[in-house]
């Protein structure tokens, strides 16, 4: 109950903020983008807008959600309430990843691309989408206001993206299997491309990993920096 | 209902402590007000007694529970109104409100009474961030009452309120005194302290210097003495008599029966005066 209440909230307070118009926009000019471009060069770009989509609106947006929630001084009130800090964190995650979910579904759907990979390929996305919002509120958990956010998790942001040199075929090491972006390129291009079993298992099990370690991370700091400040 | 013991805290790595051994207790069914500048210490103190600083040295405890083991249900029966209203500007007064309510298990106030009880009916479906600082002043407290609290926190419940809204505030807070609550407010406004609380604690630099109701401070560091104002034909005299023995003193029956007094006012202190006698401090 608890947590649909705070579920039902996030998403209207995204609406409100305009949030669902710039990925609405968003999602229409990838769209058109898609639609207008040769056959051969629509699912590699399919990928990098997938992967820019969820990895790099994802991180910034959950940022700026937070933190205009904290503007408002909300997190105060929120948790002098029977509220708990796992329904607060939930109803945020699971909010946007029906953001980012839905603009990803959107865009497949608009530029009627799909494969035999799918269910990597969901997975992928879903859990990509999943990791790149708790890394955003790891960042905002401490962050006062929007730049202070930006600085934190700018460097951050931009590391962990490294693997697309990768994926451009720019540069490559096998230090990039350690990074979630890593496995998130190649369950996002399965589409594309044909992978091992070992190579789609390894990074389903990677961005599981990272999922666990990000959600205990972000617990702590939600519980030291936000639920408890001092 | 409140035990604090020799209460310390420092926010961060500050290497000084915020609070500093502050004692005190506060019982089932009071008002009780932390008066004092601000810096003083005391919202520190109520967030520590609500639960959100909870990197305190000492002993606290609300109804028997340690506060260092409490959980979320501890929320289910208090209600808090911080200083800054903390509510969403793009959802209306009515949303806001039932937006709380669903976080509690037991019932809840009906949010449309309570906003028309601090006179904010007419503007249940108007977004926040269209409202005055009073109005989101009436607003938190309506928030605090949602649950039927049987304890209450508010921080500077009357900043920002008009003459006419501050009293419709003070009566709301001590109808909720007389339905047993017990209210604990933060304040550095001694009319809010004079008229509400039963007791309160002067706090500054972080150390409680003083715990008495504001009456009997009043008479302690008063004096026994009436100042008279009345007429002598067009002359204004002024004068002082003992409150000792009055009803025996000649001259004070005297001007009774003879002249038309125009003021007559006991000389007890103003808590202001005991504040500033007491600490050393003025309130600003």
């Amino acid at each position: 109950m608890r947590l649909l209440a705070a579920l039902k909230q996030d998403i209207l307070f995204q609406f409100r903020h305009g949030f669902y118009y710039v990925y609405a926009v968003l999602t229409v000019l990838y769209i058109i983008t898609l639609r207008l471009l040769p056959e051969t060069l629509v699912y590699p770009t399919l990928t990098i807008i997938l992967f820019t989509d969820i990895c790099t609106l994802g991180f910034t947006f959950i940022g700026a959600i937070v933190l205009l929630e904290r503007g408002q001084n909300l997190t105060e009130s929120l948790f002098v309430t029977p509220l708990r800090l796992h329904e607060y964190l939930l109803a945020k995650i699971l909010s946007f990843l029906l953001l980012s979910f839905a603009s990803a579904f959107f865009v497949m759907l608009g530029a009627s691309v799909g494969g035999h990979d799918r269910m990597w390929f969901v997975y992928g996305a879903i859990f990509s989408a999943l990791i790149y919002t708790l890394f955003g509120l790891v960042f905002a958990a401490r962050a006062r206001h929007v730049n202070d956010y930006f600085v934190k998790s700018l460097g951050i942001g931009l590391a962990i993206s490294l693997p697309i040199l990768a994926y451009l075929r720019l540069f490559d090491t096998p230090l990039f299997y350690v990074f979630p972006t890593r496995a998130t390129l190649i369950l996002l291009d399965v589409l594309d491309h044909d992978y091992a079993l070992s190579e789609k298992l390894f990074s389903v099990a990677s961005l599981f990993i990272w999922f666990l370690v990000l959600s205990g991370w972000v617990y702590q700091r939600f519980d030291k920096y936000v639920r408890h400040p001092a | 209902m409140i035990e604090v013991k020799d209460l310390h805290f420092a926010y961060g790595s500050n290497p000084h402590d915020t609070l500093r051994g502050l004692t005190f207790h506060i019982d089932d069914g009071e008002v009780f007000g932390f008066l004092g500048p601000s810096g003083a210490g005391k919202s520190t103190t109520q967030k520590i007694l609500i639960g959100i600083l909870n990197r305190y040295r000492g002993t606290v405890s609300v109804n028997g529970l340690n506060l260092q083991n409490l959980n979320s249900d501890f929320y289910e029966s208090i209600g808090v109104a911080f200083e800054t209203p903390n509510l969403y500007t793009k959802f209306t007064a009515l949303e806001n409100l039932e937006f709380f309510a669903q976080f509690y298990g037991s019932g809840t106030r009906d949010p449309m009474q309570l906003l028309t009880a601090v006179g904010l009916e007419e503007d249940a479906h108007t977004r926040v961030r269209n409202f005055s600082k009073g109005m989101k002043v009436r607003l938190n407290f309506c928030r605090s009452l949602l649950n039927n609290p049987k304890l209450i926190f508010l921080d500077e419940p009357t900043a920002g309120l008009d003459p006419v809204n501050l009293r419709k505030l003070e009566a709301l807070i001590l109808k909720e005194k007389s339905r047993g609550s017990t209210i604990c407010i933060t304040t550095h406004d001694m009319h809010v302290a004079d008229t509400l609380c039963d007791r309160v604690a002067f706090i500054v630099d972080g150390e409680i210097r003083l715990i008495d109701s504001p009456r009997e401070l009043k008479l302690q560091h008063g004096e026994r003495f009436l100042d008279l104002e009345y007429r002598d034909g067009t002359s204004l005299i002024c004068t002082s008599i003992s409150m000792d023995k009055l009803g025996t003193n000649e001259i004070f029956q005297k001007i009774l029966y003879k002249y038309h007094i125009e003021t007559i006012h006991s000389r007890e202190a103003s808590l202001e005066d005991v504040f500033v006698k007491t600490t050393g401090r003025s309130l600003q």
